[in-house]
């Protein structure tokens, strides 16, 4: 069952601006976790407040339970809508002990409540014995989780996260996305998340609604969107792509890099070819009349090589291509290598 | 944000209302201006009108002047060097700030009535027309010479600023570029501290337009004493018109400030560096202490110890239970005005941040606009008004008493308004709005988020915001000189009167009483200072 639909949202700004949000459609399944992706400006944090009531839309409705929440001329006022929320950077309340934050939203609930929903929250999000302390006590990662408790707290239809993990160093980011999904599942928590990272999006969500400016690009699973993006902005926003002219890859080499490879082939004009990723690809002994380049740059990425070539053709531009080398063998500027699309992804 | 409260029309309504009690009293002086004076206005113009206008200006830009030659040096070496004494003297600098004018003014009018061997001399030795010049200007030396180095600090302080944050890194690299020194100090310290010295020496004559203990002390004749005079005569009109003549001084002195200004802005980015301070030779390090310690003295120390000695002296005759009433009465003025005008402040700034309304931030910005009117004014205005109530009506006695006190409470409320809006802004603006709606999300209503979450957080903004305005109304004189009831008297308006009477050994103890007030108010304003800086 769909337990919230954006049914045709815009929102502008200013007048004479760009819509920030427009013609934005999505549902999510009750119990799913949703992330809302794109670049800064995309829009999606503009949707995250809408959803909140934190910001009215201009047309099209927002609908919670079958109920319309959000449409134009206003709408249910935030602290009715039983929708919780998740701030970037935490907000937590600095006056207020972990307890106090944690139990703000529950104020009219009987005391002996009180205690049990502190008690299970903090169990839950492993902050058990942390009730007295204040927000500038804590680390970024407990904070973090402070705020899931807080959020939580009076039982919300709808969570909403804002960059949950933006604010967290890379170690500890991982840590607290799995922990957090973890947690989310445990409760069967409906839940959007808007993020730019892309790593934070395919791990954490069960669907995934790219945007850019404004606008929906794709709404999918995230094996979907990865692997079969919609467009060109889809396939590259979630990871360096390289585009391949068709016409530039030779007579009989050029079967070697075939549509086998899975993403789908863009058309558009003359500028026909095939979307790969680095990954997909790998280096060979340079073959006559295959894909062969002249290595520019080697950047060393611990498991792997990152490695950029430069192939030039008979006639138009050069292609350079990047490719992501797992092979025991060591590539060094300068050298020349053939592309060719990884064993087994033919 | 997601629909309209019942409470926003009453809120804005509210703070319209205010808005509007703002300007009453330069509408209440304009509107009476232009009534019928008559033969006393003819009067005045031909025989005053030139003489108060010249001699505000004279005086104001004396003061400036005096303010600029005290600030300006002793900040750089405050900032830029090192030398015996300087972190002292980074606070014991602002002391003056504790000495009002009319208190300082105290211990140097009987310098003066000392004086009079002095002018004998110059009498026998250089005749008659020599002695009239002498005997007419040192008083305003004294003037000057007391307004000056007790509003000094305004001008050191936003200097102070300039030159050891903001400016740090620029006058690093001057030194790297061989810029070191004085040379610093021409090429890049005053260009730099441009915008903050003129901030100070605004401010430092609007205080100089407004004193009016100070120069009647010494017999001087500027507008703010000679629309007192008009008043006190009866000559309501002619009172009117010379503070409009003030208003109109102000906001052309305001226009040539913002022309000369011009488009020029300095975008100036706090380095977080720290300008490591070049250490002086002993005895350049002993002279620049030296400097240091002129203004302090004669601001502070010198009026302070005389005060203090006279005090001490006078205390078996002290009149101490007319001293205690009036300390008391000050206590309650200030304490009432600080509840009205923190109350109106924060209805002002929060119901603008709350609901996001133009029109509040409009009543904002007049409330803001109260500091800058004539205390002249305001009284004039504010006590036409209480006047004709008492006059008009019924019921006299206890009547005109509310009326007298609630005046003086309004003029207060009007003149410091702004001291209790600008912490109050600067603490909400240091608030995250995400805290506000983190609380809504949570189910508060937004009335509930700002009792909950906002009202406790900007807490430190309310209490400095009171001790500014708790001083300043305490050490009040103009406006209360003119708007206290019959018989009634606070601190200020008691140290005053009694050195208006040549009782400067009476008047040492209530002035004194206000020295220490402020000085108990300002060592713990300049930490919250400090920390809000860091």
């Amino acid at each position: 069952m769909n337990l919230l639909e954006v049914r045709n949202v815009k929102k502008t700004y200013r007048r004479g601006d760009a819509p920030a949000v427009m013609r934005v459609s999505f549902d999510v399944t009750e119990g799913k976790i949703l992330a809302l992706v794109g670049e800064s400006g995309s829009g999606k944090t503009t949707l995250l407040r809408i959803l909140a009531g934190l910001e009215n839309v201009d047309s099209g409705e927002v609908l919670l339970d079958g109920k319309v929440i959000a449409k134009a001329g206003g709408g249910v006022a935030p602290e009715k809508r039983g929708i919780g929320m998740v701030f970037q950077h935490h907000a937590l309340f600095p006056h207020l002990t972990v307890e106090k934050n944690v139990l703000f939203g529950v104020r009219k609930l009987a005391k002996a409540e009180h205690e049990v929903i502190l008690k299970d929250l903090l169990e839950l999000v492993g902050l058990s014995g942390f009730e007295k302390r204040y927000p500038h006590e804590l680390s970024g990662g407990e904070r973090q989780r402070v705020a899931l408790a807080r959020a939580l707290a009076p039982n919300p239809r709808l969570l909403l996260m804002d960059e949950p993990f933006s604010s967290l160093d890379t170690r500890l980011r991982y840590a607290v996305r799995d922990e957090t999904r973890a947690i989310l599942k445990k409760r069967g928590t409906t839940v959007v998340i808007v993020t730019h990272d892309t790593g934070d999006a395919l791990a954490v969500a069960d669907g995934i609604v790219v945007l850019r400016k404004g606008e929906v690009q794709q709404v999918g699973a995230p094996p979907e969107v990865y692997h079969a993006p919609s467009n060109a902005y889809v396939a590259s926003f979630f990871g360096s792509c390289n585009f391949l002219p068709f016409h530039s890859l030779g007579q009989a080499g050029g079967a070697r890099v075939t549509c086998h490879i899975g993403p789908p082939i863009e058309v558009g004009g003359t500028r026909a070819g095939l979307w790969v990723r680095p990954e997909d690809l790998e280096l060979v002994k340079p073959r006559e009349g295959g894909l062969v380049g002249e290595v520019e740059r080697v950047s060393f990425g611990g498991g792997y090589l990152d490695v950029t070539l430069r192939c030039e053709r008979e006639s138009g531009e050069p292609i350079v291509v990047e490719v992501r080398h797992h092979a025991p063998f060591m590539v060094t500027v300068g050298e020349r290598w053939e592309v060719v699309a990884k064993a087994g992804r033919r | 944000m997601g629909g309209k409260t019942p409470d926003a029309w009453i809120l804005k309504s509210a703070a319209m209302l205010l808005a509007l009690l703002v300007l009453l009293p330069v509408a209440v002086v304009a509107w009476r201006a232009c009534g019928d004076a008559g033969d006393a206005w003819r009067a005045v113009v031909e025989d005053r009108l030139w003489g108060h206008v010249w001699h505000t200006l004279l005086l104001v830009g004396a003061v400036i002047g005096l303010a600029l030659l005290l600030g300006v040096p002793t900040a750089w070496l405050v900032s830029v060097y090192d030398f015996p004494g300087r972190s002292m003297l980074r606070w014991l600098l602002l002391l003056p700030m504790a000495m009002p004018g009319f208190v300082a003014a105290v211990a140097y009018v009987d310098v003066l009535a000392g004086l009079i061997p002095f002018y004998v001399w110059v009498r026998q030795t250089w005749g008659i027309e020599m002695f009239l010049n002498v005997q007419q200007w040192v008083p305003w030396l004294f003037a000057v010479g007391v307004l000056g180095s007790t509003l000094f600090p305004y001008v050191f302080l936003s200097c102070r600023a300039v030159f050891s944050q903001q400016a740090s890194g620029a006058l690093e690299s001057a030194r790297l570029l061989g810029m070191g020194g004085w040379k610093g100090f021409f090429v890049v310290g005053v260009p730099m501290a441009r915008p903050a010295l003129v901030a100070g020496a605004s401010l430092v004559a609007m205080e100089a337009m407004n004193d009016y203990g100070v120069a009647s002390a010494f017999g001087l004749t500027p507008l703010t004493p000679g629309i007192f005079r008009a008043w006190g005569e009866g000559e309501t009109v002619v009172a009117m018109r010379l503070a409009m003549i003030l208003l109109a001084m102000l906001g052309l002195g305001l226009a040539f400030e913002r022309w000369q200004r011009g488009r020029r802005k300095f975008a100036v980015d706090v380095s977080e560096g720290f300008l490591g301070r070049k250490k002086l030779p002993w005895w350049l390090g002993w002279g620049a202490l030296m400097v240091c310690m002129v203004p302090i003295a004669i601001g502070f120390m010198i009026p302070g110890w005389r005060l203090a000695s006279w005090a001490w002296t006078s205390r078996e005759t002290a009149e101490w239970a007319e001293h205690l009433r009036a300390g008391w009465n000050s206590f309650c003025l200030a304490l009432g005005a600080v509840l009205l005008v923190m109350t109106s402040a924060f209805l002002l700034v929060a119901g603008q941040r709350v609901m996001g309304s133009r029109s509040i931030l409009v009543a904002q910005k007049f409330g803001l606009m109260g500091y800058g009117f004539p205390s002249a004014l305001v009284a004039v205005g504010v006590g036409a008004v209480v006047l004709w109530i008492s006059r008009n009506v019924p019921g006299a006695g206890w009547l005109a008493l509310s009326a007298s006190v609630s005046g003086l409470m309004i003029a207060y409320w009007v003149r410091f308004l702004a001291v209790g809006i600008q912490p109050v802004c600067a603490g909400f603006e240091k608030l995250p709005g995400s805290l506000r709606e983190a609380a809504r999300t949570l189910g508060e209503r937004p009335i509930g988020a700002l009792w909950r979450v906002d009202l406790p957080l900007i807490r430190p903004a309310l209490v400095a915001g009171s001790i500014l305005c708790f001083m300043d109304v305490f050490k009040e004189l103009t406006l209360t000189l003119v708007l206290r009831p019959f018989d009634f008297e606070t601190l200020a308006t008691r140290t005053y009167r009694l050195t208006d009477e040549g009782r400067m050994a009476e008047a040492a103890l209530p002035g004194l009483c206000l020295v220490i007030l402020s000085l108990v108010v300002l060592i713990p304003l300049t930490r919250w200072m400090k920390g809000s800086e860091e």
